[in-house]
């Protein structure tokens, strides 16, 4: 799994589509290939062929982008460790997955607890993510620095 | 000075302790390894955040100074020549701005001249770096969410913002860490 992590409007699809897009990536936007199968939005770029019949061969590239809105759908309901350890069983499925993330931790603590949680369990995902990629790239006004 | 930053939930804390820990140990000083512990008890969020770092650093033989009331208040415990650990910046900041008692002194300070109260926070902590073998120091990343806050917020974002500077400028190691992942700055 390859992550690559930065704040907003960093660059950080522009990489991927610049790295990926000629293995023709399936897309993910913020949910994971099961729940994409289940009927939430998937999105196919790339080459613009709507390809695959809900089941995603776990060799073929798969992007996921947004995926902190994963996190932010899933934690009321599952709760962080759950949401941490379906994060990790998905690395393991596929291997050949990138996964865009924002970095959202770097402002002022916010005043409504559910966006606190939800800051913290966001950041303790990507942890979880960086452990289990083989690479981690961050990007910095669109410049990729490979951290890992 | 050693200085150690990054978002929350980034994994800077375990990080900043493992460092702790390693440098007590090398420099094998007899010396207690401290942390510096600088959050306030407000309710059950902050009791369950401490409980969670009291956790994680459990069984690396941290002794607790508690100083969110001023780190004054550790430092006539320290052993000189100690390994220290003071987590965090922003709260340092926010117990001398915002404390009850003297909240309006420490606001009023920091929104007339948030460079004079930077500087006073930075002489607390060059005074237990003198003490110390090593002083480890966890700041925040807290200046990249675009927004625009009120005053006082913004006063406290600017003696942060300053003191972070120092002791940026102080250390003679630091680190940005990034989902668990630290990267050497300096």
């Amino acid at each position: 799994m390859i992550m690559v992590i930065g704040g907003r409007a960093q660059g950080k699809r522009a990489y991927v589509r610049e790295r990926f897009s000629a293995e023709d990536p399936q897309i993910f936007d913020g949910c994971l290939p099961e729940e994409g199968a289940q009927g939430v939005k998937v999105e196919e770029v790339g080459k613009g062929k709507r390809g695959g019949n809900g089941k995603q061969s776990e060799k073929r590239r798969i992007v996921v982008t947004n995926f902190n809105n994963w996190i932010a759908k899933n934690l009321a309901a599952k709760g962080e460790q759950e949401c941490l350890r379906e994060v990790r069983e998905f690395c393991r499925r596929y291997p050949n997955s990138v996964v865009i993330t924002e970095e959202q931790g770097c402002g002022i603590v916010p005043v409504e607890k559910e966006l606190r949680l939800l800051r913290d369990a966001v950041g303790h995902a990507q942890i979880a993510l960086a452990e289990e990629a083989d690479e981690v790239i961050r990007i910095f006004c669109g410049l990729p620095q490979r951290i890992k | 000075m050693i200085f150690m930053i990054g978002g929350s939930g980034s994994g800077k804390s375990a990080f900043a302790e493992k460092r702790a820990e390693e440098l007590h140990r090398e420099t094998a000083v007899e010396a207690p390894l401290y942390y510096l512990a600088t959050m306030q008890v407000w309710g059950p969020e902050e009791r369950a955040r401490v409980e969670k770092h009291r956790r994680q650093r459990e069984g690396m033989g941290f002794v607790t100074l508690e100083c969110s009331r001023g780190i004054e208040r550790a430092e006539s415990k320290i052993v000189p020549g100690s390994v220290a650990l003071l987590e965090c910046v922003s709260n340092l900041t926010a117990n001398e701005m915002f404390r009850e008692e003297e909240t309006l002194n420490g606001q009023e300070a920091a929104l007339e001249n948030p460079q004079a109260l930077a500087d006073r926070l930075f002489d607390g902590l060059l005074r237990i770096d003198s003490l110390t073998k090593e002083f480890l120091v966890v700041g925040n990343s807290v200046f990249s969410d675009g927004v625009s806050y009120d005053e006082t917020t913004a006063a406290y974002l600017k003696t942060i913002g300053r003191l972070q500077q120092k002791i940026m400028e102080e250390a003679s190691e630091a680190w940005e860490v990034v989902a668990g992942i630290p990267l050497r700055l300096k």
